[in-house]
């Protein structure tokens, strides 16, 4: 059995949603990576269980090579998984993931290898691995601690899937562009026209003014929303900080940033995420003050 | 005796802190067994990354002991007629004791204030029940580098508990016997159901053998672990895991002692049954550098470089976990990922080489070297200004065209950090510049770029440095360090962000290896700190910079030295004697010449050794006289006004001694030692704080003489003990 790409996200759904998730659909803004889309940033905070699978297509304009290199890409997919709080046999049932896409771990090498995740921006990190499979990471496996700043409890857990590379490995394949999307339908045929223009874009064409303008009206929205809308604004300005994200993006890309503004660039965005993450839990989860107290 | 067994199973433990962590576990259990009295023996600990694992022999009991409880004072615990009061009957309730048991008598020995006291006959208990409260504290005590929440709650008193990852299992015996452990839920910041239990339960391997339905079993003692474990794929012993890997390498054609040692000994803790696979690399990238094959091998895949096949296709090995049948998917595996990486190395590679170096230096003022100090652009060109200086300068024709040589190579030195090599590779730098400066530059300067950023740029071992490399990695280390300098950046305490230490360490180790004099630390570092001046627009020189590198450097010495195996007191014997000549000369006399400081503390280092009770005699002598001495400007010796026949002899053989030439260090040494005699004398029979200024005088003037027959190659003074310590007095 040789599973597709598309048969690879119809399998992990399936084994997903037996395993008791819901299973989502990706962030609609441009995201870098799977823990951006609200599904994980804003679910991981507060009391509440949350178990859910989704398929993230992931943007990273720096990664771009115009579709030249068999393992580089503007957009690749990643299958995110949150479990919250963590089950107790959580990496079993990773294993059991890999199973049910074909891979026997006992016939590979199969290593939880140290590797603690941490987004700057996001004010995010957890503990982890990486996942080698013969040597080839697939998996991005993190207990998180923190999100927006906030100490997180009870703790989730992220598995982080990347499908390019497990496609690649299951159909043996050294070109990600040689990968079936689909039974006859290469990733090249559906893909490959969209990684050179938006690498082009994003290395040639991106206006720098505008995406200038465009990280600091997205941010002066969400700045705006945060501090004078009141409660009940976090999700929408939270929108915004996604939007700022990928411009400055874009701008790395374009080499439009210098080393300074860069750290000073991150810090904004940083700054904003964690206020998001803080007015999420107090709509949410309000401090019950009791009155009367002396 | 019984044997005490306790594994804690965990999700897998980061490789790096696993011997670390059963160091902790075996001294921490060993103090905490040894004060609640269980005699602990052999305690042995082992780990794999999926437990630690301790065992150690115990008393079955706790010693009884003896104890002394202390109550209220003597006035408060008899009443007016001397009986025992209510007070001394709640103490001796309290105690459970009865009352005439209960004394009085001093807290402190000797005191006449009394106190009320019971003594009281402690019952051991049983182990099992000491042992229960010791699990926590065991579990509880591990420093990890980094700690996370795994909502998990210990209930030792101290609630949350966090560990270095999730623990799934604990097995705690004590002869056979399960000691009881729990470890809780923590939800909402509170206790709740409980989450892993001691038991008698391990795991075997995740995967092996395979078909197992059931990776558990049950043990009664470390043999039955031990032996459940081999049986189940996991080789608990680490030493055994790195034998494996050895073996294995020397099977593959490797060589496990060589360069590979320190990634072999990485590996053991990978994984819990090590299997050593090995791959071919496609002949296409042969031609590769092997700079880049190894970085690829080594840093990014974890793998040791092996001899190439027959057919000259690069191969390596790599460290998995798999059993026999799957180690052809785990090579298939690694070689896949190593072309890509490869592939992506022979595209950088090749873009890389459409450009030269040159055309590159440019694109360096877009980088900052440090802020307040400007670009990489105007760090080369500073550095190689200093250099063309030096060319001119010199006087030799050699060592003009090595500084020409190295002025280029400095302006070259950073043009790789822009090529997308270093980019994709950023531990290449350095070593990519010397592979793309061959192309168009003498293998001197190529040589020159590619050790620049090393601790000392010697090409391989037992080869000579060349001037050009050592005159590049100095004058670009130091250009590093006038600059932090500058703006206070200087290392304070363990803070050294831009390791500087080690860039100064760097400088000190070329020059012990160079000619003296080819790299004339103080005027380059002034140079440098010129060109900053006029390159930031700086109005002042800062002078006092160069000070302080220069103490900073001595330092550095001292500490290199050091770690080459000298004596302590012995390093600080020679580097006294420069620092009083520099004091002199206002030059630091220490850096002029390394080579000779190395080679005087040599000297000293083997004759302290074979006649180490006549300079430890000498030291203290020594020390007495400049005690003595201390500031007074020497005299002459009259040696007409001499009294004693001591001081005569004492003279006469410092005149003796000075016939020696100063220039050999071991000869003057020598011939100090050889006044042993005499200098006892001296101090014996003379006193040189006489009443008569004049005969005080003279003998001062001797001390003198005599500090300063050595004082060119050392201050034997330093070699004394600080026991040995004496009032100055005469």
């Amino acid at each position: 059995m040789r599973l597709s790409l598309q048969g690879i996200i119809a399998m992990l759904n399936s084994f997903w949603e037996a395993n008791g998730c819901l299973i989502q659909l990706g962030a609609d803004t441009e995201v870098g990576a799977g823990t951006m889309h609200p599904e994980t940033f804003l679910r991981v905070l507060g009391p509440d269980p949350w178990k859910v699978g989704y398929v993230q297509p992931s943007r990273r304009p720096t990664d771009g090579r115009y579709g030249d290199n068999p393992n580089r890409l503007y957009k690749h997919h990643q299958y995110q998984v949150i479990l919250k709080p963590a089950p107790a046999d959580v990496q079993d049932l990773y294993l059991d993931s890999l199973r049910a896409l074909g891979i026997d771990p006992a016939d590979h090498d199969v290593r939880f290898e140290e590797d603690n995740w941490e987004s700057p921006a996001l004010g995010a990190w957890g503990i982890g691995w990486q996942v080698l499979l013969d040597g080839q990471e697939i998996t991005q496996f993190t207990y998180f601690q923190q999100a927006g700043g906030i100490s997180l409890s009870p703790i989730s857990a992220e598995i982080t899937y990347g499908l390019e590379r497990i496609a690649m490995y299951l159909q043996d394949k050294a070109d990600v562009f040689e990968v079936a999307w689909a039974p006859g339908v290469s990733y090249r045929t559906v893909r490959h026209e969209e990684e050179f223009e938006l690498s082009r874009y994003s290395f040639e064409l991106a206006d720098v003014d505008l995406h200038m303008k465009l990280f600091e009206g997205a941010l002066g929205e969400a700045k705006r929303l945060l501090e004078t809308a009141g409660p009940r604004v976090a999700l929408a300005a939270y929108d915004w900080v996604l939007r700022a994200s990928h411009a400055f993006n874009v701008l790395d890309a374009r080499g439009g940033i210098s080393v300074t503004q860069r750290a000073s660039m991150l810090l904004q965005i940083r700054r904003l995420a964690c206020g998001v993450a803080a007015a999420h839990v107090e709509d949410r989860w309000p401090v019950k003050t009791e009155a009367g107290r002396g | 005796m019984a044997e005490f067994l306790f594994e804690i199973g965990f999700e897998e433990m980061p490789a790096p802190w696993l011997s670390g962590l059963a160091d902790q576990l075996r001294s921490r259990f060993a103090s905490v067994a040894g004060e609640e009295r269980l005699a602990p023996s052999d305690v042995r600990v082992f780990w794999t990354s999926r437990r630690l694992v301790l065992v150690a022999q115990l008393k079955s009991r706790q010693d009884d002991r003896m104890v002394v409880e202390w109550g209220p004072a003597a006035k408060i615990a008899k009443d007016a007629s001397g009986n025992w009061s209510k007070a001394a009957e709640g103490f001796a309730k309290k105690q459970s004791v009865s009352l005439d048991v209960l004394t009085l008598s001093p807290k402190v020995e000797g005191s006449a204030d009394l106190h009320v006291s019971a003594r009281k006959h402690l019952l051991g208990r049983p182990t099992p029940e000491v042992l229960a409260g010791v699990l926590p504290t065991l579990l509880r005590g591990f420093n990890f580098p980094k700690r996370m929440n795994w909502d998990a709650w210990l209930d030792d008193g101290r609630g949350a508990f966090e560990f270095g990852r999730p623990i799934r299992w604990m097995v705690a015996l004590f002869d056979g016997n399960v000691v009881p452990a729990t470890i809780f839920d923590c939800v909402a910041g509170a206790k709740a159901g409980p989450r892993v239990a001691s038991g008698r339960r391990s795991m075997g391997n995740r995967f092996y053998p395979r078909g197992a339905s059931d990776r558990g079993f049950d043990v009664r003692s470390f043999a039955e672990l031990e032996a459940g474990l081999n049986a189940r794929f996991v080789i608990l012993d680490p030493a055994s895991r790195a034998e494996r890997i050895r073996a294995q390498v020397v099977v593959a054609g490797g060589d496990p002692s060589g360069e590979a040692a320190p990634l072999l000994h990485e590996w053991s803790d990978l994984v819990e049954y090590p299997t050593v696979v090995v791959g071919t690399i496609p002949k296409e990238f042969a031609d590769l550098p092997d700079e880049v094959l190894n970085t690829v091998l080594a840093h990014h895949q974890k793998a040791a470089t092996l001899p190439r096949d027959q057919d000259g296709a690069p191969r390596f090995a790599a460290i998995s976990g798999v059993d026999d049948a799957a180690v052809q998917n785990a090579a298939r595996g690694q070689e896949r990922v190593i072309v890509a990486r490869l592939k992506d190395a022979r595209f950088f590679y090749d873009e890389d080489r459409k450009r030269t170096l040159e055309s590159r230096v440019d694109e360096l003022a877009a980088i900052t070297f440090q802020k307040g100090l400007g670009s990489y652009k105007d760090k080369v060109m500073r550095m190689e200004s200093v250099a063309r200086r030096e060319a001119e300068v010199a006087t030799l024709r050699p060592d003009a065209e090595a500084w020409t040589d190295a002025a280029e190579a400095l302006r070259l030195s950073k043009a790789d950090l822009v090529t997308q090599m270093v980019r994709e590779f950023p531990e290449l730098q350095g070593q990519m510049g010397g592979i793309y400066a061959r192309r168009s530059k003498s293998p001197r300067i190529a040589d020159a770029i590619a050790l620049h950023y090393q601790a000392s740029p010697t090409p391989t071992a037992g080869t000579a440095i060349s001037l050009v490399s050592a005159a590049t990695s100095c004058v670009d280390k130091l250009d590093t360090l006038v600059g932090h300098f500058r703006i206070g950046d200087a290392p304070t305490g363990s803070a050294d962000p831009y390791a500087l230490r080690r860039a100064g360490q760097g400088i000190v180790r070329t020059l012990l290896e160079l000619d003296p004099g080819a790299v004339k630390l103080a005027t380059v570092a002034n140079r440098l700190n010129d060109a900053y001046s006029d390159q930031l627009g700086h109005p002042q020189s800062k002078p006092e910079v160069l000070t302080r590198i220069g103490e900073f450097l001595v330092d550095r010495l001292r500490h290199v030295l050091q770690s080459r195996g000298y004596d302590a007191s012995v390093i600080d014997a020679v580097l006294a004697a420069r620092e009083r000549s520099s004091a002199r000369s206002g030059r630091n006399t220490a850096l002029e010449n390394l080579p000779l400081v190395e080679h005087d503390i040599q000297e000293l280092s083997r004759l302290y050794a074979e006649q180490r009770e006549v300079f430890d005699g000498l030291a203290e002598a020594f020390k007495r006289a400049k005690n003595i001495v201390g500031d007074t400007p020497a005299g002459v010796v009259d040696p007409v006004s001499f009294v004693e026949d001591v001081e005569r002899a004492l003279f006469a053989a410092i005149i003796e001694a000075e016939g020696t030439p100063g220039s050999d260090p071991a000869a003057r040494l020598r011939a100090v030692a050889a006044l042993r005699a005499e200098v006892d004398a001296f101090f014996k029979g003379v006193m040189v704080n006489a009443d008569d200024p004049r005969l005080k005088a003279n003998r001062l003037a001797l001390l003198s003489r005599l500090l300063n027959l050595v004082y060119e190659v050392a201050d034997l003074s330093k070699l004394a003990t600080p026991t040995g310590e004496r009032p100055a007095s005469s």
